[in-house]
């Protein structure tokens, strides 16, 4: 081996540990071009010196014991995940389901084929596959892949979003009668369902929407995934969960008795897509199989209240200044976006809170102190992370900049909802029979039995 | 006749808006197509980043947790004087329970040979409490570390424990390497 | 069943489900998580009383090298393996001299005279004070790792924890001979090393010591390989040694006495030639958690020269 003596250049180069000298050294071109020469050296060094260690590493990182019982080290066992293929014999499954649900809405119009087939769904979705992935958090899933470029879905998962939703496109809301686990466990806890006002009807109906427009941008800013934390149902699937989860689902279960659907109707944010997407859905349920007799017979048969009775033909005097209210609101809805747009976004940084990251550094901002003396497990944690504080804050303050964004896009969001709805209470629709509310009907089929109309 | 005229419109105005509909679902599944993760992701326990806070052992939706300890044996020294298994103020190096510092005696000493002990963790025990693997990292090699097993982890949507870590050393990770043992990755990614 | 009782029924069950969602919002706020309940409280050992504490941190010297392999004292001097290079730097960190080594150097000594041993892998090179290259020595097997080397009037010491065992040279770089740290009572196993992982130091008066750190155990040799005694503190307190494989690295003070730096929980004490702790140099506070133990040497004065190879600096601690 060869020892060069390299006095004069090294000198220069590698006199990091005094840094007077080495910005001399950058200011001298001569020695610039001698560095050149140098760095090609080093680098080759470098080079050999990473594959040296990379060869190395690959080889046990250091020779065992020598045992001289013949003992085996043994190895550490990794148990598989299970397997990509079994979910899309999921996503295969819940396809089947919803087909075979048409075909019982639609051709054999039987009440009890459905009843069946939600079963199986429960068993099979809820019970068996323990609720996740399920098409309502995927929702989450879904925000988290367009705003992280780190997380992208998985092809299940999208199916999971998007198969029930074209399938309500084309025959109303399958999803929810047959396949939905959580719509299923509730629908046969139904005893007796009471009416619920109208008046209540809508503004518990208005949850869903705040609900899906946090979820969102909780999911968007990767805060957290709120629709599965709360899942009433998932502890009961699992039969194992935190004390409290289990006390919410007994709670939604017992409303259930009595509210049909709670989780349904007033809570779960899928339920904002599927109903809006069933508006427009290309065939719907129909409680008479052929020609409506007006035998009153299905009125009380749906126990979500989602049978529209026909209209009474007085209502039609007012339908001038029905048209007028109308279009006065229609002109408001853009005043209600901005106005919520605003408030909300007032509201951004109590939102934010959420997020842990923004939470820390604000509590660090407000009590310095604690950052020394809190015996707290998350700020020693992140004490001895390294971090100092202002890097802290800058990232929370990168949250907080797009939770601003989003609560304004969720405000305005709220604001159209809102809108909307009031001018909605002056849209006026003749109908002349019983109909299911496309919007609202679960296709669970109840009133299909009522119809005394045969085949 | 303007009944009909009114029933067209409204067809129409109806055929417009499913397909637009259709058109942002289609919208949506291009999207997510164009970046779609090939593989899927579980949760692992990345045992760099664990501060071993002892969260793992109650915040998983499973009772028992998920997460339970594994041991590197590759790195493991085989001593007699373990500090992810005996208490430091250990009277005897014995498998006597009050020297062991497991709070579930989840962790079995085997005697090989002079000098040499292995050490194995019964998962069927193991609650995950991180405490062994805070003395192994004090102590020791670091040669116990925790992982969410597989065979019994939910695959929640969204980990509860992750929620809750301190040092955000839960992580999504391909299904295609499910596991971050100690000894075959090392800190900054490389095998 | 009457309809108000039904309305007030789910009324409450409506307040139950708010309370439920206000309560786990707030206890995961937080100022309201709970502490670990399986907390495992090490602080109690990485608090050293301050009594005990002789040394004070004086200089630190940073050095912008990619890894750290060795270092070693002689003269005002301090020699220092980085990245593929040899340094020489006085001990205000003004770089003195600089060579490039073809392969990546593991651990250097310089002798009383001057004389210069870098090990690698498993062969090294002996200099005299001037470099010019005195021998290389004959290479062992792949399995070999160097791990320390140190050198009397006409032999040198090599450890190799690779094989676990200690290698006699010439000044030649010839094979002489092995210590395999066998003893007639404990005769199956030798050196217990865990993991790289195993160091020897020569002192003031020629004496031979290695560590067989699977014991925590200082041993003492002959020059040429016999035992002569031992002494062993294994204790997770301070007054011994923990963990799998400590102490990592020692070196000889003047005086006799033994500097210990431990890994896992990284502390440097001084032990006395007896094994009694006489001093802690730096407690684990002194570190970041890291997983590296400091190589140490000591100047004529008694003062401590630690390489921290997490940190990437040299920190010199006095006497205070
Ligand atoms: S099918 Fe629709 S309208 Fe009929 S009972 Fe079910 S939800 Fe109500
Ligand atoms: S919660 Fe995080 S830091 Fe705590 S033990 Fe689990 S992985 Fe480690
Ligand atoms: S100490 Fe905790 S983590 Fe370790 S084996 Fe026991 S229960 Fe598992
Ligand atoms: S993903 Fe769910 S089951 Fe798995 S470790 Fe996390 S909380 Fe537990």
């Amino acid at each position: 081996m060869e020892m060069r003596k390299e006095k004069e250049i090294s000198n220069i180069q590698y006199s990091v540990l005094n840094d007077e000298e080495k910005s001399s050294a950058g200011s001298n071109p001569l020695t610039h071009s001698m560095l050149n020469v140098h760095y090609l050296s080093f680098i080759i060094f470098f080079f050999l010196f990473l594959i040296s260690i990379t060869s190395f590493s690959q080889q046990q990182r250091f020779p065992k014991p020598e045992f001289d019982t013949g003992y085996e080290q043994p190895n550490t066992t990794t148990p598989e995940p299970r397997a990509l293929a079994l979910e899309f014999i999921d996503v295969f499954i819940l396809m089947s389901v919803m087909a075979l649900a048409a075909w019982f809405v639609f051709k054999s119009r039987s009440r009890r084929g459905i009843l069946f087939l939600s079963i199986f769904s429960l068993a099979y979705f809820g019970f068996y596959r323990e609720g996740c992935i399920c098409s309502i958090g995927s929702i989450q899933n879904i925000a988290l892949s367009f705003f992280d470029p780190a997380y992208s879905v998985s092809l299940p998962t999208l199916a999971f979003f998007i198969l029930p939703l074209l399938v309500t496109l084309f025959f109303g809301r399958l999803f929810c009668g047959s396949a939905c686990p959580l719509g299923v466990i509730q629908d046969l806890v139904i005893i007796k369902p009471i009416e619920i006002p109208r008046w209540l009807q809508k503004s518990l109906g208005l949850f869903p929407y705040i609900y899906l427009g946090i979820a969102v941008l909780y999911a968007a800013t990767g805060t957290d995934f709120i629709i599965c934390r709360f899942d009433p149902f998932v502890g009961i699937f699992r039969m194992s969960a935190e004390f409290h989860i289990i006390v919410l689902g007994i709670a939604f279960l017992l409303i259930g008795l009595f509210v049909a659907r709670p989780y349904c109707r007033f809570v779960c944010p899928y339920s904002v897509l599927l109903n809006w997407v069933s508006r427009f859905s290309w065939k719907h349920l129909s409680i008479t199989p052929s020609k409506c007799i007006q035998c009153k017979l299905c009125t009380n048969s749906c126990p979500f209240d989602a049978i529209d009775f026909p209209t009474d033909e007085k209502l039609k005097l007012n339908s001038k200044s029905n048209q007028r209210d109308f279009a006065l609101y229609a002109l408001l809805v853009p005043v209600w976006m901005i106005v919520f747009g605003f408030a909300v976004s007032r509201a951004h940084s109590f939102l934010a809170q959420a997020n842990s990251t923004v939470y820390l550094a604000e509590l660090l901002i407000e009590q310095p102190e604690l950052i020394s003396e809190s015996d707290n497990l998350d700020i020693e944690t992140f004490r001895s992370s390294g971090k100092t504080l202002d890097q802290l804050v800058e990232e929370a303050r990168v949250i907080q900049h797009e939770f601003y964004t989003g609560s304004w896009i969720l405000g305005i969001f709220l604001g159209l909802v809102i809108g909307v709805l009031l001018m909605n209470q002056f849209r006026f629709r003749k109908r002349k029979d019983y109909e299911a509310n496309k919007a609202d009907c679960l296709s669970c089929g109840r009133c299909m039995d009522y119809c005394p109309v045969p085949k | 006749m303007s009944e009909t005229k009114k029933h067209t419109r409204r067809d129409f105005v109806r055929m417009g808006a499913r397909a637009s509909i259709g058109f942002a679902l289609a919208g949506v599944a291009g999207f997510s197509l164009v970046d779609l993760n090939k593989e899927k992701y579980v949760w692992q326990i990345d045992p760099f980043k664990c501060t071993q806070c002892g969260r793992c052992a109650d915040h998983c939706v499973l009772k028992p947790s998920a997460v339970k300890c594994v041991h590197a044996f590759a790195l493991c020294g085989y001593c007699d004087l373990c500090g992810g298994y005996l208490k430091p103020e250990a009277k005897e190096r014995t498998t006597a329970a009050e020297n062991q510092l497991c709070p579930t005696a989840a962790i079995q000493r085997k005697y090989i040979e002079d000098p040499y002990f292995e050490y194995v963790i019964d998962e069927a025990l193991c609650i995950g409490c991180a405490k062994c693997v805070k003395g192994c990292g004090s102590f020791g090699n670091g040669s116990l570390h925790l992982q969410i097993r597989h065979d019994l982890c939910d695959d929640c949507n969204e980990c509860a424990i992750a929620r809750v870590c301190p040092s955000d050393a839960i992580v999504r990770v391909s299904i295609d390497e499910p596991y971050m043992i100690k000894g075959n990755f090392s800190k900054d990614g490389n095998a | 069943m009457n309809k108000r009782l039904i309305s007030i029924f789910l009324g409450l069950l409506v307040l139950i489900i708010v309370v439920v969602l206000v309560l786990d919002f707030s206890s995961t706020k937080i100022e309201n998580r709970n502490a670990n309940p399986y907390e495992f409280n090490v602080d109690e050992f990485e608090k050293v009383d301050a009594e005990l504490i002789h040394y004070r941190e004086s200089k630190q010297i940073k050095l912008d090298a990619e890894t750290l392999h060795g270092i070693a004292y002689h003269h005002g001097l301090i020699y220092l393996l980085q990245d593929s290079l040899l340094k020489i730097i006085d001990l205000d960190g003004h770089l003195i001299n600089s060579f490039e080594l073809n392969d990546e150097a593991r651990t250097i000594t310089v002798s009383k005279e001057g004389k210069i041993l870098i090990a690698f892998k498993n062969y090294f090179d002996f200099y005299a004070d001037d470099f010019t290259l005195l021998a290389e020595s004959e290479h062992e097997n792949d399995t070999s790792i160097f791990t320390s080397i140190a050198l009397t009037a006409n032999s040198i010491f090599v450890a190799d924890a690779g094989n676990r065992r200690v290698i006699m040279y010439d000044e030649s770089g010839k094979k002489t001979g092995e210590i395999g740290g066998e003893t007639e009572k404990d005769s199956k196993h030798g050196f217990i090393i865990p993991s790289a992982y195993f160091d020897l130091a020569i002192n003031n008066s020629g004496e031979l010591w290695v560590v067989n750190p699977g014991k925590h155990q200082f041993q003492q040799y002959s020059l040429d390989g016999r035992l002569l005694g031992y002494w062993e503190k294994s204790s997770m307190k301070i007054d011994g040694f923990s963990g799998c494989c400590n102490p990592a690295h020692f070196c000889f003070l003047p005086n006799g006495d033994f500097v210990t730096s431990e890994k896992g929980m990284i502390r440097i004490k001084v032990h006395s030639p007896s094994g009694d702790l006489k001093s802690v140099v730096a407690p684990p506070s002194k570190f970041p958690e890291g997983i590296h133990a400091p190589d140490m040497c000591a100047d004529e004065d008694g003062n401590i020269i630690a390489l921290d190879f997490d940190l990437k600096m040299i920190r010199i601690f006095n006497l205070k």
